[in-house]
């Protein structure tokens, strides 16, 4: 096995793991426990959300906040950055119907919308601007073939 | 006991699956050098060569086909699957009212085949002398031949080659390349596919990959030239310790290292560029990625 072969098979573990068994339950149960231990310390005034779930919920607000701002701020910043993307977003964008298609046309696009991200760092790139234009090749071709699929 | 009581089930299964699939039986004269046209949407096709004047076709046409014919003149064949009431090979992606089609064909060892599939994987085997032409969608594309001039358009089905392709233009969008046995002249090119070729010498090979990682393997003949391009793929080349040629490798940020000359990296900052004379640098050879590795060796 080769160098390219160990990292194709690093690559390949770098998915997304499902934990085998619902962690939330004792998550929940831990936080009821806390509950009930302040609420049996304090049984005359009781808050309405107890600390540990304050900060979660304040650390969620935050997050959302966040996350709000970011995507506001990149569909501000998205017309003057798409002239550098050149034409990321392509109007062209299709979905062919035939299944066995559609794949492919995913694929393509991901790799044109790669290519323009590569293109904005390395702007004077032959090799990527090559790339691009096969990469536009093979989409008209594909959709040559989408037409005959019908 | 539980056997006998599905037993006229099954029989009645067998029975409907032996009537839904015509059995093909054709036959027609034709010359050494003729060219082959064959068309399936799904199934499987197979062709193999042999030393005779005349195609042979068998198999089993699926339910729902128009009855197969072999068209044209012995010089000029056609064989297309097409879905009875269909316009031709337009709209296969309504393949379902058709049932998988199995093509078993015979035909001259030199003739030249232009073959479109769709999902049926295709096998190839002792053809010699006859150009190929190969589209196919999903399909498995297997071919093991001499030829002069082998092309071959897949989506996502997988190339592998055998033989000898003086000239081979191979290109695939996700579907991986195996060609072992590549002539003077080629073309690969892919998007997210593996490939692994050898051969040579080589007048002119160009490589297109954007994230299918590459092995590359043989000989630049005199005053040759080798063009790869990667984005994110990775690049292994093998050349021989006698080559000659002047050789430029360049990766914006992935790792170069090369059993010929000497990598240079800028002070400050990602990536790396070599620039090299091999032998008496009659050929060139040109790599440029932007984020995958490459890798330059010597072959002893």
């Amino acid at each position: 096995m080769n160098e390219f072969e160990w990292r194709r098979q690093l690559r390949d573990l770098r998915q997304p793991l499902a934990p085998r068994r619902d962690l939330w339950d004792a998550i929940d149960a831990a936080l009821d426990d806390v509950e009930r231990t302040q609420a049996a310390a304090n049984p005359v005034w009781r808050e309405p959300w107890p600390a540990p779930r304050r900060r979660w919920l304040a650390a969620a607000l935050a997050a959302s906040l966040l996350l709000a701002g970011g995507i506001g701020w990149r569909v501000l910043q998205a017309p003057t950055a798409a002239p550098l993307a050149g034409n990321t977003t392509s109007p062209t964008r299709w979905k062919p119907s035939d299944p066995r298609l559609a794949g492919a046309a995913v694929e393509l696009d991901a790799a044109q919308m790669e290519l323009h991200l590569a293109l904005q760092q390395a702007p004077h790139s032959p090799a990527l601007q090559r790339l691009l234009d096969r990469t536009e090749q093979q989409q008209a071709q594909l959709r040559q073939l989408a037409i005959q699929a019908g | 006991m539980k056997t006998t009581r599905y037993l006229p089930l099954l029989l009645c299964f067998c029975i409907g699956q032996a009537l839904a699939d015509t059995p093909i039986q054709l036959r027609h004269d034709a010359t050494p050098t003729a060219r082959i046209s064959i068309g399936n949407i799904a199934g499987t096709v197979s062709v193999n060569a042999w030393d005779r004047n005349e195609v042979q076709v068998t198999g089993r046409l699926g339910d729902g086909a128009k009855p197969l014919a072999i068209a044209g003149s012995n010089g000029d064949l056609e064989i297309k699957v097409e879905p009875q009431g269909g316009s031709g090979w337009f709209n296969w992606g309504g393949d379902s009212r058709m049932a998988p089609t199995t093509l078993e064909l015979h035909v001259p060892r030199a003739a030249s085949l232009d073959v479109n599939v769709v999902s049926a994987p295709l096998v190839i085997d002792g053809m010699d002398g006859g150009s190929i032409q190969i589209n196919t969608v999903s399909g498995k594309a297997r071919i093991n031949a001499r030829t002069p001039s082998l092309k071959v358009d897949s989506v996502s089905g997988n190339i592998e080659q055998a033989g000898h392709a003086e000239q081979a233009a191979l290109q695939t969008v996700s579907g991986d390349i195996l060609a072992p046995a590549l002539g003077r002249e080629v073309e690969l090119q892919t998007i997210s596919g593996r490939i692994q070729a050898h051969g040579g010498p080589w007048r002119k090979l160009t490589l297109s990959t954007v994230s299918g990682d590459v092995q590359l393997g043989g000989a630049l003949a005199s005053a040759g030239s080798i063009g790869i391009d990667s984005m994110s793929g990775n690049v292994q080349l093998q050349l021989p310790a006698n080559t000659s040629a002047s050789l430029h490798a360049s990766s914006f940020s992935g790792d170069l290292r090369s059993d010929f000359g000497t990598a240079k990296k800028p002070e400050h900052g990602p990536g790396s560029s070599l620039d090299a004379r091999l032998g008496d640098g009659d050929g060139r050879i040109n790599i440029e990625t932007f984020s995958g590795d490459l890798r330059v060796r010597r072959q002893d």
